[in-house]
């Protein structure tokens, strides 16, 4: 496939999929909501989990659809958020060293990897892969440096990478760290952290919304200039 | 202040450990909002709304978790 056509791909994938991620997200709260309006207009429920034994009915389950609403709801689509923008520029930048690897011209790889790909591209996938790896751990500034040093696209402003830094930050905290705020979460966040070490990591939904548009947004922009550029 | 779609006065939800909130209809959204922000006080409003049975829409307002629930209650109860 064209690398044009698959920065298209990245895409559109990315875009689909973070909005699928609302949706659910969305329709998930709905539900919930429902059955507090229910409970609330005097209909008698309950909800059985039958592998725990755990019934909930009553007020029981407007409290716990608020928990499951801001909590486990909110930061689980939260985390998916980031997981399809990670897929994205991963993707992108795979695709992009893929079409010019003349920049790991300096990598090494073993003969034997040489010996067990069946061609040339695959050897240079196998590079491209470890390259990508390399990258995913040293951090979203790193991931923006890496890739504007590749394509020359300057289509992303320091503030928004600032801000796609802390969203990154926040997942991590709830990934790595319980949900409990530490310092890498503030050093990472610099101005931009909203909470203190020690602190509960929340996604109230006017932070969930505004992340999901800024992936969004910057996906957009570094597809929309790559296209460009590749179209010139 | 009532629901005006049930008749019944809008309730304030306060358990130990989530946000309070309260249920009202989207009809009655602009004056709750208004009355809230007259008073300073804290909230975030759903990005949803539900219909229930053809019934006019209700969205959900959460209370930041510092908000005096009493207090807003009272408030909400003060106006007709």
């Amino acid at each position: 496939m064209a690398l044009l056509d698959e920065i298209r791909l990245h895409c559109e994938s990315a875009l689909q999929m973070l909005d699928s991620t609302h949706d659910f997200y969305s329709h998930s709260k709905s539900a919930w909501r429902l059955s507090q309006t229910l409970v609330e207009r005097g209909h008698a429920i309950s909800f059985q989990n039958l592998l725990t034994n755990h019934t909930i009915e009553g007020e029981e389950i407007p409290r716990l659809a608020q928990n499951y609403i801001s909590g486990y709801l909110a930061t689980a689509t939260f985390q998916q958020f980031v997981s399809h923008f990670e897929t994205f520029i991963f993707g992108f930048i795979g695709s992009w060293l893929n079409q010019y690897p003349q920049s790991l011209a300096k990598k090494t790889v073993e003969f034997n990897e040489v010996i067990q790909s069946s061609d040339r591209s695959e050897i240079i996938d196998k590079v491209v892969q470890k390259e990508l790896i390399d990258l995913a751990y040293g951090g979203v500034r790193n991931w923006f440096t890496y890739l504007e040093k590749l394509v020359n696209l300057n289509a992303v402003s320091d503030g928004d990478i600032t801000t796609i830094t802390e969203i990154k930050a926040s997942r991590d905290v709830l990934v790595h760290n319980n949900g409990i705020v530490n310092t890498i979460y503030q050093q990472k966040s610099g101005e931009n952290a909203r909470f203190q070490v020690g602190d509960s990591m929340e996604i109230p939904e006017s932070y969930h919304r505004s992340s999901w548009e800024s992936l969004k947004s910057t996906i957009q922009k570094l597809s929309q200039a790559a296209i460009d550029k590749l179209t010139d | 202040m009532q629901d005006s779609t049930t008749q019944e006065r809008i309730l304030i939800h306060d358990y130990e450990d989530s946000h309070p909130y309260f249920m009202v209809p989207v009809s009655q959204l602009t004056a709750v909002k208004a009355l809230l922000d007259q008073n300073s006080i804290s909230y975030n409003v759903d990005q949803d709304a539900i219909s229930l049975d053809d019934k006019p829409a209700v969205t959900v307002i959460t209370l930041s978790r510092s908000v005096d629930v009493q207090a807003t209650q009272s408030l909400l109860d003060s106006v007709p």
